[in-house]
């Protein structure tokens, strides 16, 4: 006499109202195989694809004049500080203004095509408006001076520039990657008067020449919020 | 008779001595438990059930609404100011937590103890746990400034290399809810699932079929099965004993750890978890005696159950009693003159009407339980209970606001008054709250079917023949006692 | 011009950079396409502009050193494109990933000593209605941001006030005068001087009949040489100063007393015993900071020369009334009595007081009068007696006969020439409105002012200005004046225009802009010159007088004028000496008697310039509308201010709705019942109720000009009071008035002080304290701050420094009244019972107590933030807020115990007064994050200040900032150098030293939370027979 709601256990053999095909029984395996994948996969767009490694490094957007990077810094080897004016003075590195490159373009290829907006800008005033490139949250308030006197190269933050056709991002500019220096900014220091050379390589013990660098140049990275943030 | 599932294994349950008294009423087999319950889930639903879901959905849609404008345009819509930086979202948040206490009490803790009457009720406890859990939850959520960066709470390596900070008491209680929610929904999860396979077993649907076969996990009851469904369930109830008490605990480290004076008290903790089992227990009270009236329970949630709820009602409500004598105590023997006047403003400030209610609800009203004829009044049982529930959520806002209000430097001195939209969100709530528990009702098993007939007579080993036993026991009869 | 490594200022290389470069594309404002607002261009496109002579010369005239690469229209078009990218970015608070895509726009051609985000620093002057202050003004890549005050200046020492810190919040008010208009349509300057020049040949032969110029109190000699030019092209013509707030009786005063104009200068600092008779020194009176700056330096218990004692006499609770040491209220028309009567005390003690001035009297407290008598005739030489400059000119002769008896004249008490001898000014809008309502006026021409709002009701100067034929308004912002005239000229700013003014001791000084204007606006001397027939621009006007000056000097020189650009000022006080007529004193101190007494049915009124919006010049401008009083903490209105007595005896109280009826005239307003007003008089603040003024100024508070009249523009007698139904609501920031007897503002007299000067320390007995987590380490330079609430006068001046440096939002009345208002620092009031019965405020005392972050060391706000979004920095050992980090639980704040902690429950910027404009963007200062809702913002002692300072110290290779090169914007606006920051681990900084006094004490201590900011107990200096 069985009620509704009777289940015979594993010793009945009475026909039994399956609900569910037999391959439901694989699920169980299933599972943590799929938990697995998925995990791995947030995992890696968390800590990569949305991360700046990600999002901030190779971006080299086309700029309104093609300047190369390569030619004047590299080939030509004129000194970073010669078109960025600001770069020991003050907060901004600063992009050259008009006038500066026309100091050689007057004569160097005065009719070059590609040089037009430079002319224009020169001569009626319309700034070039370069795409920034490197950039830094707007509550993250950074100074070059600050650095480069300290003997910051510009390749540490930028890369080898002069080997650039167009300037890309090589470094994540993340905080965490602040903060790695400025916890420990003696293995990215260098002489003062080598501060803008690209190719500049340590002789011996790049820590132990970071360590007296640290010293000569009384470099105190400061690691509290309001270091940066104000 | 449909007993298989049980016979062989509810020794594990029930001790071979038969319970002392009868914690069933009526002349019910098991059959008819199963009836009784599962009956519920099947039938049509009646008018009363859709005229209330109709109700607690709309609420719960003004809700989300209200929700939404509130992310819209930020948490000014409410009426916080300085100093009254928090105000009804916390004390919701508090106030809902607490009531999420009763039901793993119940289950966990009372199992533990083998408090057999614990049966008829605990599966509707812990579902009443698991649906104020989840309105807490909301609260903490949506009472900060900027929601779309709560993501910093988590402690997850990121590109800022920044943690959260361990040492604030806000973290700890997103982990303790936290950790309380989830253990809840395990526990009363693996107590739903033979039920659950009975249902499906009953199913007359397809669908129904499918729906409760995926839920119950393809239980067959198998001994094997029931040894590990008991295991388990033991094991719940192991861990989620401890957290009955942390959860409250920590949530008063909110207040308890701060320099406010009202807040920074040692006492925090035991009064607290008091406070929480006594809104609990109201709470469970207040719904039963509705839902037994509904569903035609009454045998298995006798009066019986119901008075020795009140009883505990009766003594945590004298606890937090005592609790807040202490405090008034502790603050005139501190002789801080903060503190001091943190509690004077408290009877005689500007929310002492706020302080009265409170008195009146918690510590007055459950006084009326040391009679038996209002613990075993159906009635008076219900009328208190809501009482009860008022009173605890005026505790909070006293706790939260009074505190606030008045704290240290004169000048700095308010006095906080709720928006529409503060009101808005604690009734919304509550529309959160009667959806969900409205759905269980309908969906699930509201009782523990395989754990009521453990407590039956039928379910010991020697149960005679004597099958005259408890016919006199009408449901009339058993009231008149 | 710009100050570099000037002294008396921060070196401008401190600064941290900003993203002033940096611009969205969204908000791409390149050159070519101006900022477009509410329909107009603003950045008028620079393509015609530099077309214009005119626009050339501007240039040229605003920048002369730069002039070379700025008069090339290329860098000035990328000069505008820097302002449209600051508008973009003024360092919005979110947004960390790379899009939206954005530009640097950089110069074509830089122009010389300037680099991108370094401020630089300019000097300029400010007039209010005949107040001249010098200031420095602070301006980032062509914006100012921050005005300061000038230490070279005399009025200003350095110190900025409120009013002159706000103005700069004007600048960019999105509801200015944007462009000529005619009859309501938009036209042009150049339609407008067509038709002006049509009009002027009619004019030139009628000899300027019919032609009434109106303009505002100014002390600019320029501006008065134009006048006379006026007058000469028109004899006939009538031109007239109308201020509603500057007509004071004082040069009347001194022709009466000395037969000449004169301006009095008090040297508080030579003073003993300070005498003020309705005479707020300290508060509106010219020269109030640098009275402030005196006072103070005399105020200490050990100051050199002893500590001096303030004696306030006045109806109305002022900031003055609220520091003396001892206060008696009496009714405004009685000051005069007062005076006589003292007066009859000293000469009892046989100071020679010429006969027929003293005139016996016991009416006025005679122990007051008579101890006040005791002192003076002891302190001969070594006192001052102050009477108020709105007092009628007698009773000021009376005050200044007193001084001569007591010998301060030449001491305490010196006499400046007059800038013009101006007859009080009433007359002239009297005469003005009779000839406009008699229809002899054609041409009427008001330089700035407002006077269809402010002129004396009783003349109902609308009504008569609709009498003339062309109605020619030139205003900064559309107001009840400008809404009657036809033609309506857009104003320049101080901050755009050229010009000078001579302070009251005789010191001149220039006003030089900061940027062109932003506006299409011209000056009021660029208008006036071509009133007087010659259209010149004001930079030559002001040149050219510069240079014609100074006869007494031998000359001037270009250099001379270089030097004035860059100090400021130029030469120094003028000093004469003056001869009391003591029988024409006497004659009119015949006339001067006591009122007969006032009762519940017949009040006196009292007429405040009011210290937020003033005149109500400033209605529109939110910063000073926000401000609360520095007495009644009310914001955003004014009320009828009344005693406990009296509104006992009115059977009203605060927010009770009254209609107050004086002279057959009403107004209706709230009722705010303020300790300290002398009984039965209404006080009531001038300025509010604007009805044309703005978004921000419209309809706030009563507009007490309604019951003002020419006869009775300071007093007026026999006003009524009915209750009339309504509840009034007044915004206030502050609902509590008592201390509650708790150990907050710590107080001794000098006496108690000299017996137990430690008391203040030993006041709150704690047991020894333990902190919960391990203690901050005390290394290198740690920051800490002290208070002295022994000088802090409760001017508000910190308020608003703080406001402006800080990028602080304005939240609105209705805010406020929730208790939501946004100040980092705000002065907390509280009130004292003198008397036995602690309820019974009659006789009140106050204290101010400035509040601010105190930077604790084992701090409550940083242990409860879940996202430690607010932390212990080691530098410093500050507290450091980091907006972009918190989530906004609140938490913070509420366990915060000095409650100092501010929260964004809204996008304020965008919600608290309206949405944010492009224009008012451009006041941001970009060193500090603009915050976003739903984030806690707090004071963090200006922390880009001491970055910039130690960056600064490190690019020079030194690890240390020295002492002094930081200075917070509160206090470097505070006169009385009450507030004083430094290195707290360094003993011989000026604060630490500070620190070591006795008077040092931290509030709430007791906490164990270690504050930063300690405080100095307030020490008064009663007469020992007084307490006795």
């Amino acid at each position: 006499m069985d009620a509704p709601g009777q289940r015979p256990d594993d010793r009945d053999e009475s026909p039994v109202p399956y609900v569910f095909p037999a391959w439901v029984n694989q699920i169980p395996r299933i599972i943590p195989v799929a938990t697995a994948l998925v995990g791995a996969g947030v995992i890696f767009s968390l800590w990569f694809w949305a991360s700046p490694k990600n999002t901030e490094v190779g971006y080299a957007p086309i700029q309104p004049v093609p300047y190369s990077h390569k030619l004047h810094a590299g080939d030509y080897g004129i000194d970073c500080r010669y078109c960025h004016v600001a770069v020991e003075k003050g907060p901004q590195a600063s992009v050259p203004s008009a006038d500066i490159c026309m100091n050689c373009h007057t004569v160097v290829k005065h009719d070059s095509p590609l040089l037009q907006p430079v002319r224009d800008s020169y001569a009626k005033g319309t700034p070039i408006e370069w795409i920034k490139v490197h950039k830094v949250a707007d509550f993250a308030y950074f100074s070059h001076a600050q650095h480069v006197n300290k003997g910051v190269g510009c390749v540490e933050c930028h890369g080898r520039v002069d080997q650039m056709e167009t300037v890309r991002v090589e470094q994540p500019l993340s905080m965490s990657w602040c903060l790695d220096c400025h916890r420990n900014p003696g293995p990215h220091l260098r002489p003062k008067d080598q501060v803008t050379n690209m190719s500049w390589q340590p002789e011996g013990d790049r820590e132990k020449l970071g360590a007296e660098l640290v010293e000569k140049y009384h470099v105190n990275a400061p690691e509290d919020c309001s270091g940066c943030h104000r | 008779m449909s007993q298989i599932n049980v016979m062989p294994d509810s020794a594990l349950v029930v001790p071979p001595e038969a319970p002392h008294e009868k914690l069933v009423h009526g002349n019910h087999t098991f059959h008819d438990v199963t009836e009784l319950v599962s009956e519920v889930t099947e039938r049509k639903p009646e008018l009363a059930w859709k005229i209330c879901l109709a109700l607690s959905v709309s609420v719960l849609g003004a809700f989300g609404a209200a929700v939404l404008y509130l992310i819209w345009s930020g948490t000014g819509i409410w009426g916080l100011q300085q100093p009254v930086g928090w105000a009804w979202d916390i004390t919701n948040f508090v106030f809902w937590v607490g009531i999420g206490h009763a039901g793993t009490l119940i289950s966990a803790i009372l199992f533990l103890f083998r408090q057999k009457w614990r049966t008829s009720i605990n599966r509707f406890a812990e579902a009443m746990t698991l649906f104020a859990v989840a309105c807490a939850l909301l609260f903490p959520g949506i009472h900060v400034g900027r929601i779309w960066m709560t993501y910093f709470l988590a402690p997850l390596p990121n590109q800022m290399g920044m943690w959260p900070n361990f040492r604030s008491p806000l973290l700890w209680d997103v982990f303790a809810v936290g950790t309380y929610g989830t253990v809840s929904l395990l526990f009363w999860y693996v107590g739903l699932i033979p039920d659950i396979a009975t249902l499906r077993d009953r199913a007359k649907t397809k669908l129904r079929a499918m729906a409760y076969g995926v839920l119950s996990l393809g239980w067959r009851g198998s001994m094997r099965h029931w040894i590990n469904y008991e295991r388990s369930y033991m094991i719940l109830a192991g861990i989620s004993t401890p957290l009955v008490l942390s959860v409250h605990t920590i949530v008063s480290f909110d207040f308890a750890t701060s320099v406010i004076p009202g807040w920074h008290t040692t006492i925090f903790p035991p009064y607290f978890v008091a406070g929480a089992i006594f809104s609990g227990f109201a709470m469970v009270v207040t719904l039963m005696v509705l839902a037994r009236q509904l569903f035609g329970m009454k045998d298995l949630v006798t009066l019986d159950h119901l008075e020795k709820m009140n009883k505990i009602i009766l003594l945590t409500g004298t606890l937090v009693g005592y609790a807040y004598a202490m405090e008034f105590f502790i603050a005139w023997y501190s002789g801080n003159e903060y503190e001091q006047y943190a509690f004077i403003n408290r009877a005689l400030g500007p929310y002492a009407w706020a302080y009265w209610t409170m008195i009146t609800c918690n510590v007055i009203s459950p006084q009326f339980f040391w009679f038996k004829r209002f613990r075993r009044s159906i009635p008076v049982m219900f009328a208190l209970s809501i009482l009860v529930n008022i009173g605890m959520w005026f505790e909070r806002f006293v706790i939260i606001v009074t505190s606030l209000h008045r704290d240290y430097l004169p000048s700095s001195w308010g006095y906080f008054m709720p928006t529409i939209w503060d009101i808005a969100m604690f009734v919304g709530s509550f529309g959160l709250f009667f959806t969900l528990f409205l759905l269980f009702i309908r969906f699930l098993p509201m009782i523990a079917i395989s754990e009521v007939k453990g407590v039956m007579p039928e379910a010991s080993p020697h149960h005679g023949h004597h099958e005259g036993h408890g016919h006199g026991a009408s449901i009339a009869a058993a009231e008149a006692r | 011009m710009s100050h570099h490594h000037d002294e008396n200022q921060r070196d401008p290389m401190h600064h941290d950079e900003n993203h002033e470069h940096d611009h969205e594309t969204g908000h791409d404002a390149g050159p070519l396409t101006p900022i477009q607002e509410n329909g107009k261009t603003y950045w008028r496109s620079l393509d015609h502009v530099a077309q214009t002579p005119e626009m050339q010369s501007f240039i040229t005239r605003e920048f002369p050193e730069g002039a070379s690469e700025l008069d090339d229209p290329v860098s000035r078009r990328s000069f505008m494109s820097l302002m449209g990218a600051s508008v973009a970015l003024a360092g919005l608070g979110t947004g960390c990933v790379r899009r939206p895509v954005e530009k640097i726009v950089p110069h074509s051609k830089r122009p010389e000593d300037t680099l991108p985000g370094l401020p630089q620093y300019y000097a300029t002057t400010f007039q209010l209605s005949g107040r001249v202050t010098g200031l420095v003004v602070e301006s980032n890549d062509g914006r100012p941001t921050k005005i300061e005050g000038n230490k070279l200046h005399p009025a200003s020492v350095g110190a900025a006030g409120s009013l002159e810190q706000g103005a700069i919040l004007s600048l960019y008010d999105p509801d200015r005068t944007v462009r000529v208009t005619q009859g309501g349509a938009e036209s042009t300057w150049a339609a407008y001087d067509a038709a002006w020049n049509e009009g002027f040949g009619a004019l030139r032969s009628s000899g300027g009949k019919g032609l009434l110029v109106i303009h505002e109190a100014t002390r600019s000699p320029a501006f008065g040489a134009t006048v006379a030019k006026v007058r000469e092209t028109f004899p006939q013509a009538r031109v007239v100063e109308w201020d509603p707030v500057s007509g004071d009786e004082t040069i009347a005063a001194t022709k009466l007393a000395y037969g000449q104009a004169l301006e009095p200068v008090f040297s508080l600092e030579r003073a003993d015993t300070i005498v003020a008779v309705d005479a707020d020194l300290l508060g509106a009176a010219p020269f109030h900071l640098r009275h402030g700056r005196d006072w103070a330096a005399r105020r200490a218990p050990d100051a050199p020369g002893g500590m001096n004692r303030l004696w306030a006499v006045e109806p109305n609770f002022t900031i003055t009334g609220g520091t003396a040491d001892h206060r008696l209220r009496i009714r405004a028309g009685d000051a005069g009595a007062f005076l006589r009567a003292l007066a009859a005390e000293l000469q009892k003690r046989g100071v020679e007081i010429p006969a027929g001035i003293a005139a016996p009297s016991d009416a006025f407290a005679p122990k007051f009068v008579q101890t006040l008598a005791k002192e003076l005739a002891g302190k001969k030489g070594r006192s001052v007696v102050a009477v108020g400059r709105h007092q009628p000119a007698a009773v000021q002769a009376i005050g200044f006969a007193i001084n001569a008896a007591l010998g301060n004249v030449g001491e305490t008490l010196r006499f400046a020439p007059a800038h013009a001898d101006v007859a009080s000014p009433v007359d002239g809008v009297k005469a003005a409105a009779k000839a406009l309502a008699s229809g002899q006026v054609d041409t009427l021409v008001i330089l700035g002012g407002n006077p269809a709002f402010d002129a004396p009701a009783d003349l109902a100067f609308a009504d008569a200005m609709a009498k003339a034929k062309t109605k020619i308004h030139l205003t900064a912002a559309p107001n009840e004046t400008s809404r009657l005239a036809d033609w309506v000229l857009p104003e320049t700013h101080f901050l755009e225009e050229w010009g000078d003014a001579v302070a009251v001791d005789g010191t001149y000084s220039v006003v030089q802009p900061l940027v062109q204007p932003i506006w299409d606006g011209r000056s009021k001397i660029e208008v006036l010159t071509q009133v007087a027939g010659a259209p010149k621009k004001g930079y030559d006007v002001v040149h050219e007088h510069f240079l014609a000056g100074g006869a007494d000097e031998g000359g001037r020189t270009e250099a001379d004028w270089r030097k004035a650009l860059h100090d400021g000022v130029h030469g120094g006080p003028k000093f004469v000496d003056a001869t009391l007529d003591a029988g024409a004193v006497a004659s009119a101190a015949g006339r001067v008697t006591k009122l007969a007494a006032a009762s519940a049915g017949a009040l006196d009124l009292v007429f405040l310039v009011d210290n937020k919006v003033f005149d109500g010049r400033f209605s529109n401008n939110g910063w000073l509308q926000e401000l609360p009083d520095s007495m009644t903490k009310l914001t955003w209105t004014n009320a009828a201010l009344v005693s406990p007595a009296t509104a006992k005896e009115l059977g009203v109280e605060t927010n009770q709705m009254i209609r107050i009826e004086q002279g057959g005239r009403t107004l209706d307003a709230g009722v705010w019942v303020q300790p300290g007003v002398a009984d039965h008089t209404i006080a009531l603040a001038l300025g509010y109720g604007r009805k044309v003024a703005g978004r921000v100024g419209e309809n706030r508070g009563f507009d007490a000009y309604a019951l003002r009249t020419s006869d009775a523009l300071w007093m007026a007698t026999g006003a009524k009071v009915t209750k009339v139904p309504g509840t009034a609501m007044l915004p206030t920031t502050q609902n509590h008035q008592s201390m509650e007897g708790r150990p907050l503002v710590r107080e001794q007299t000098a006496q108690e002080y000299a017996a137990n000067p430690t008391y203040a320390q030993e006041l709150v007995k704690s047991p020894p304290l333990l902190a919960l987590w391990k203690e901050h380490e005390y290394t290198g330079q740690q920051w800490g701050m002290t208070i002295d609430l022994n000088s802090c006068v409760g001017c508000n001046g910190c308020m608003i420094a703080c406001q402006a440096e800080n990028n602080i939002p304005v939240v609105g009345p209705e805010q406020v009244r929730m208790g939501r208002q946004m100040h980092w620092i705000r002065i907390d009031r509280y009130f004292a019972s003198t008397s036995t019965d602690d309820s019974d405020l009659s006789e009140p005392e106050v204290v101010h107590q400035p509040v601010s972050c105190v930077q604790c060391e084992n701090a409550p706000c940083e242990n409860v933030c879940p996202v430690a979004a607010t932390v212990h920095s080691k530098e410093g050992g500050l507290n450091d807020m980091i907006y972009n980090r918190c989530i906004g639980t609140r938490y913070c704040a509420n366990n915060c115990p000095y409650k100092v902690r501010r929260f964004n429950f809204f996008d304020w910027h965008n919600r608290g007064e309206g949405t944010l404009t492009d224009v008012q963007k451009l006041s941001f200062n970009p060193d500090v994050t603009v915050r976003t809702r739903g984030v806690m913002e707090k004071c963090t002692y200006c922390v880009q200040r001491i970055n910039s300072a130690r960056r600064d110290a490190k690019l020079r290779g030194s690890e240390v900032v020295a002492d002094g090169a930081i200075t917070p914007a509160c206090a470097q606006a505070c006169p009385t150098e009450a507030i004083v920051f430094g290195d707290i681990n360094d003993p011989n900084s000026r604060v630490s030293k500070i620190k070591a006094q006795p008077r040092n004490y931290e509030m709430l201590g007791e906490l164990n939370t270690k504050p930063r900011t300690s405080y100095l107990a307030r020490i008064r200096n009663p007469n020992p027979e007084m307490v006795s």
